[in-house]
């Protein structure tokens, strides 16, 4: 059981990081910076619960805010550069944001104990949970509904003007500049969004591990969050979802047993994904039989009735 | 006098940066892509060679061929599986994503190789030489002209042979390259190869200064490589020369000046200023400053 849920905690933080990715590739940009603002939201949260003892929910209210803050800062000089030059800027700035994590040292004596990040030893009394009597289900619950809550958020976004306008960005900047979109403003908002999103992530990440330090938040991570909404498919919010599950689920989890020749077939996956499904495992022929099916089955039941 | 050791030591390493960045911006060039399974193919390189070594016994000399030849195959290898099924535009992120996952795969592969952290890269023993009070290690005298002799090679098979005619062809236009009569698939495969044998110069060349290889050395020669090409300039095969130098030369200052840990945060910050002053690098040829190009997705 306690098997099961850690896998559900992994899944839940990685969607999380892979939403953040997905709002941002909507506008096509594509920004390794996501794993920064994870990294951000991870020790915001961790300092502000650790050393000032704060409760969890404004700790993570305010990680979150201050990744979005550094994504809003961050949005407008990377945005002005694109493609090649926009994944190595984001590059950057995450290695920029981890080097700094990385020579952190801020030990306090907090109830005759020492805490607080250590720089290369790490951040490792994030006890908050334990502290206060969470299970292990609890804390599951907290990352499910904070998911839940982005990804009705972001299904939401599709349905409104506002998400018309991020595709029309992502489909031809120059056909959404002629009809009167502020370019920049979109892509800024979409990166803080993206950013806001990575931070709550970061939060829950570093409170239900108990422990970071600066090598969970290297750029693998990051390829890891645009890989999900890449392989998933960017038509919907739950191809994100259903590559995580993939990913996690059952390539990483899956193929435990195969031990370290895990990666090797991990590869070859993601390659033959990639190859007969370029547009993603979730792409748009298969949205629209999957209506029409529902169609059917709706239509099929009245017709009973 | 130490600023002007530290501009040599620089000088030094900036030469392997160098040959790091070309490999970049060979392929950049040719392809507009990045390969982000680049330094693994590198690090399988390195440790096919130290797998490979004690069989057959051939020294440092062998240790570099086999370094070359196993990441040139790597190379070869990442064209074949990722660049190649997604040559088109559309196919830009996929095949980033793909080479992502063979990034994965040669790691694996790699460390099966290497099972400790650290190895031994047996190095060249050369005496030091000592200019009054300047010194020069005298293998890093030798892998500099090395990577000079290495870029002299790539210039003349670039700019005086019928392949590097097409391979230019190619890299300004591969469409017209194509209608006349330029095997372009094939070419791209020849790219990655000539790429991954710079990229094995390069590993050979930082790996026996150090005298050891980690598996950390695959990202790290992907992130030297990319920065090299970056502050160059991209698309520009002299830019990613003097781009690498600048790296070497920033990166040994800054060290020498606040210390170890701020150096990398001063390189990225350097790349992150280079991006948004003058987002096409310091040399960066005019085809990536048009408009068509620059809405390129990678």
């Amino acid at each position: 059981m306690t098997y099961l849920l850690g896998i559900f905690q992994t899944i839940g933080v990685h969607t999380l990081l892979g939403l953040s990715a997905y709002l941002l590739l909507l506008t096509g940009q594509l920004s390794l910076a996501q794993v920064g603002f994870f990294a951000i939201g991870a020790y915001v949260s961790g300092i502000l619960t650790v050393i000032f003892t704060w409760h969890i929910f404004p700790a993570l209210a305010i990680g979150a805010f201050t990744a979005g803050f550094f994504a809003f800062l961050v949005g407008f000089p990377a945005l002005r550069v694109k493609g090649l030059m926009l994944v190595v800027a984001t590059i950057s700035f995450s290695e920029i944001v981890r080097l700094f994590f990385f020579n952190l040292s801020w030990r306090v004596n907090v109830n005759g104990l020492e805490v607080g990040p250590d720089s290369t030893q790490g951040f490792r009394e994030i006890r908050y949970f334990a502290a206060n009597g969470w299970e292990q289900i609890h804390i599951v619950g907290l990352i499910w509904f904070v998911v839940m809550v982005v990804m009705v958020g972001l299904w939401w976004l599709d349905r409104v003007r506002a998400g018309a306008v991020l595709r029309a960005v992502g489909t031809d900047e120059l056909a959404a500049q002629s009809s009167g979109i502020n370019l920049t403003m979109v892509k800024v908002a979409a990166m803080t969004g993206g950013g806001v999103i990575a931070g709550i992530g970061g939060g829950l990440f570093a409170h239900s591990t108990t422990y970071v330090d600066h090598h969970t938040f290297v750029i693998l991570l990051a390829t890891f969050a645009v890989s999900y909404p890449i392989i998933g498919g960017l038509r919907s919010v739950m191809g994100t979802l259903l590559a995580v599950i993939f990913i996690q689920g059952v390539i990483v989890e899956g193929l435990r047993f195969m031990g370290d020749y895990r990666n090797l077939i991990f590869g070859l996956l993601i390659i033959l994904v990639m190859n007969l499904r370029p547009q993603g495992l979730l792409d748009g022929h298969l949205l629209e039989d999957m209506k029409k099916l529902l169609g059917r089955l709706t239509k099929g039941e009245k017709a009973d009735a | 006098m130490d600023v002007l050791q530290t501009s040599l030591d620089g000088l030094m390493i900036g030469s392997t940066y160098a040959l790091l960045g070309l490999s970049f911006a060979l392929i950049f060039g040719i392809m507009r892509r990045i390969n982000l399974a680049f330094g693994a193919c590198l690090l399988f390189g390195a440790a096919l060679a130290i797998y490979l070594e004690p069989l057959l016994g051939w020294g440092a000399w062998g240790l570099f061929f086999i370094t070359m030849a196993g990441a040139a195959l790597a190379s070869a290898y990442v064209e074949r599986l990722c660049f190649a099924p997604h040559s088109k535009r559309s196919g830009a992120v996929t095949a980033m994503i793909a080479s992502f996952a063979i990034w994965m795969q040669l790691d694996e592969i790699s460390s099966q190789l290497l099972p400790q952290r650290t190895h031994a890269y047996q190095g060249l023993e050369l005496p030091t030489l000592w200019l009054g009070e300047i010194s020069v290690r005298g293998d890093q005298l030798l892998h500099f002209g090395m990577a000079l002799v290495s870029i002299i090679l790539l210039y003349i098979l670039l700019y005086k042979t019928r392949l590097g005619l097409l391979i230019r062809a190619t890299a300004d236009s591969p469409e017209s390259a194509y209608l006349l009569g330029a095997r372009v698939p094939w070419l791209g495969f020849v790219v990655f190869f000539l790429a991954g044998i710079l990229g094995g110069v390069a590993a050979f060349m930082i790996l026996s200064a150090d005298g050891h290889i980690t598996p950390l050395f695959g990202l790290w020669s992907t992130f030297k490589g990319l920065i090299a090409m970056i502050i160059g300039g991209v698309g520009s095969l002299l830019g990613a020369v003097v781009g690498g130098l600048i790296l070497g030369l920033v990166e040994t200052h800054a060290g020498a000046a606040l210390g170890a840990e701020f150096r990398d945060m001063v390189t990225f910050g350097l790349v992150f200023l280079v991006l948004v002053i003058r987002p096409g690098g310091l040399m960066g040829v005019k085809v990536y400053r048009t408009d068509n190009a620059a809405q390129e997705r990678v």
